[in-house]
């Protein structure tokens, strides 16, 4: 069973990494959205670090989404998907390992540059460590919900904006705990609960949403 | 009972028998509406806080009400035509998400009208009100799905994969958007649904909402029957049909 | 091949509707073990549906398929048994020819070492080309890579659709050997094809979804 996640996970990294010019677009994507908030709004220190938790937290949401795409698209056009329903192992299981290695690559590079945006929207430093860790716990819920979306879409025409129609309404949870644990943080106050809620949400996206999107791949084969 | 519903699932037997109940579906909601309207705008007593424009809550909640009730209606019949794979439960999901929108944005619309005297703004993002603008959304993913597939009954299946996914999702973001409301407004009044309603104000309310229930099958009827009829164009039954009349 | 037992692939009644044209109705066949059935017809009669019926990645409108007498509905080690070749060849156009086999075979769960991997890989012509990106490969050798891993997966039922599209002539004879070995080790074969292939008569049933 690991092996074959393993085997999958290891798959699509290397396929990321045949096409190292995409793996850059949407972290840049990322940094620009949060640039465009000082400019489009103030540059004012108070303000910035007031609106900062849901700065990051929107563009980052939209980050998700358009690097989302990326996950089936491939596989629609190169016949991967079938494949998916013959192997020996679960669909869900080869899923969740895409899953995976889809977080690895448009996941971990947020993870990492989310100090310095930090740094640029006057986040405090008491609060990066709860910006660091809801990033870590509410991208993969990101990715695991907008696969859903991308299963259902897939080989659709303007299947892109069709998608932001379907999945940004179900992000809506993550937005809201993910930003108020930010900006208890930067009230100095204890944060555990809200990234309680969002650790919980995450286990739940892990159960059931590889069902979901194996149902949802298995329709759009069609 | 499980063979009737197994003979309802055939759109030609449904088409038929949903016929049958179409006038008396018509009827007693066009008798609930007349008599619960009039006992609400005319009979019931003036609220001694808001004055008149409290009635607007006749409109108001029954179809907040319904707009939750169909979004279940719709997940039931999705998941229904994901495991059965039966058609009339494919129909009855694109032809909910269509009414549902519906009294969605009429909950939206009579919310604003009323807020507009109560709190003096047409909108405040109460918790209520954001709740009932995200499941607009919810129904807005439904709907454009299924319009974007060209083949029905795919476009049918991946509409009911959504609506079960969104009701899985619906109480998370109703649960997130009342925290997140109870958050930045911990002191708001809330005088919408009082909890200790006079009689003479809820009997008009109950009347309002058994009539949204009947007007929304009835509804639902007559859109399944027009569905069925263009879907089916091409089978004889559906002919011999057109032939007649 | 694998079992000793016969294995028996049963369609019954088939019916495909694709929107609302209807693309065949009241298909029946049956094969056995050692047997293929060549599944002939007009462009747009639905073979291609027909074949992904089968692999049970598309429901049919009506009627039902059969593995050994169970219904394919729901019955998971059914698509267990199967290799398919579609339209696209099932190849990830950034891994090289010998990342595709080895990654491909994982995942099926067989255990052929790199020398075995690198005999198939011989065999279908690619040997120089095992290091290469799949991209830069021409289209008639992409397709190869997919027969390549037809060979590894040793699945008993191969459900190819045109597995001949642009190949070459001296190949299609190599793999109709292929073919033939995997009907004589007791496989089972359903494909689609415009060119001729030639396949043992006695073995061969046809199908003709136009009539």
């Amino acid at each position: 069973m690991l092996s074959a996640l393993i085997t999958i996970i290891r798959r699509d990294l290397l396929v990321a990494f045949r096409r190292r010019s995409e793996l850059v677009n949407p972290i840049l994507f990322y940094v620009i959205v949060i640039t465009l908030f000082p400019l489009g709004v103030s540059p004012d220190h108070e303000f910035l670090s007031k609106l900062a938790p849901g700065v990051v937290w929107v563009a980052a949401l939209l980050a998700a989404l358009i690097s989302m795409e990326s996950i089936f698209r491939q596989d629609f056009d190169d016949g991967s998907v079938e494949q998916l329903f013959l192997s020996q192992h679960p669909p869900t299981l080869l899923i969740l390992g895409k899953v995976i290695a889809h977080w690895l690559i448009t996941g971990l590079p947020m993870l990492v540059i989310v100090p310095l945006m930090a740094l640029l929207l006057y986040i405090p430093e008491q609060a990066i460590p709860t910006l660091f860790l809801t990033v870590l716990i509410g991208t993969p819920i990101l990715s695991l919900i907008g696969a859903i979306g991308v299963a259902l879409t897939a080989g659709l025409r303007g299947g892109g904006v069709l998608l932001g129609l379907l999945v940004l309404p179900l992000y809506i949870p993550v937005l809201i705990f993910a930003s108020a644990a930010v900006s208890t943080a930067i009230e100095g106050l204890p944060s555990s609960g809200h990234l309680a809620m969002l650790g919980s949400g995450l286990i739940l996206a892990l159960i059931l949403a590889p069902l979901a999107i194996s149902a949802s791949l298995k329709i759009s084969m069609n | 009972m499980w063979a009737w519903f197994h003979k309802l699932s055939s759109p030609k037997y449904y088409y038929e028998w949903a016929g049958k109940w179409l006038p008396w579906l018509a009827g007693i909601t066009v008798i609930l509406m007349v008599v619960g309207l009039y006992w609400g705008l005319v009979v019931a007593p003036t609220d001694y806080q808001q004055g008149e424009s409290y009635r607007i809550i006749y409109i108001h909640v029954p179809s907040a009400w319904m707009s939750m009730f169909v979004y279940v209606v719709m997940a039931v019949a999705g998941f229904v035509a994901l495991v059965w794979k039966t058609k009339i439960s494919e129909i009855v999901v694109s032809e909910c998400a269509v009414i549902g929108a519906m009294f969605t944005a009429l909950a939206l619309i009579t919310g604003m009208l009323w807020g507009k005297p109560t709190w003096g703004t047409y909108w405040t993002w109460d918790a209520r009100l954001t709740s009932e603008l995200i499941l607009l959304f919810l129904y807005f993913g439904v709907i454009a799905l299924y319009s974007s597939i060209e083949d029905k009954r795919v476009a049918a299946k991946a509409a009911s994969m959504l609506a079960v996914v969104g009701v899985v999702n619906i109480p998370i973001i109703h649960f997130s958007v009342t925290w997140w409301n109870s958050l930045h407004q911990p002191n708001m009044d809330i005088i919408s649904e009082n909890p200790s309603m006079d009689p003479s104000m809820l009997w008009p309310l109950l009347v309002m909402a058994t009539a949204f229930k009947i007007y929304f099958v009835w509804l639902l009827f007559i859109r399944i029957r027009n569905e069925i009829i263009s879907r089916e164009r091409t089978t004889n039954w559906v002919r011999k049909l057109i032939a007649e009349s | 091949m694998r079992t000793e037992e016969v294995s028996v692939l049963r369609a019954h009644d088939l019916k495909c509707v694709k929107g609302s044209t209807e693309l065949f109705s009241n298909i029946h066949f049956q094969i056995e073990s050692g047997e293929a059935l060549v599944v002939e017809g007009s462009n747009g009669s639905g073979k291609t549906s027909l074949l992904r019926i089968l692999c049970g990645f598309n429901y049919p409108a009506e009627g039902e398929i059969s593995w050994c007498g169970k219904t394919i509905d729901g019955h998971e080690d059914y698509q267990q048994q199967i290799s398919y070749i579609g339209h696209a060849s099932g190849v990830k156009l950034d891994l090289t020819v010998l990342e595709n086999l080895v990654f491909a075979q994982r995942l099926v769960g067989s255990d052929r070492d790199e020398t075995e991997i690198k005999d198939i890989i011989r065999s279908v012509g690619l040997f120089k080309q095992r290091n290469v990106l799949t991209r830069k490969l021409s289209a008639g050798q992409k397709r190869r890579v997919a027969l390549a891993r037809l060979q590894l997966e040793e699945r008993k039922l191969w459900v190819l659709d045109e597995p001949l599209t642009a190949l070459d002539k001296e190949f299609v004879t190599d793999f109709e050997n292929v073919l033939k070995k995997h009907l004589e080790d007791d496989g089972m074969l359903v494909v689609t094809t415009h060119r001729e292939l030639l396949l043992p008569d006695s073995l061969t049933k046809k199908i003709n979804l136009s009539a």
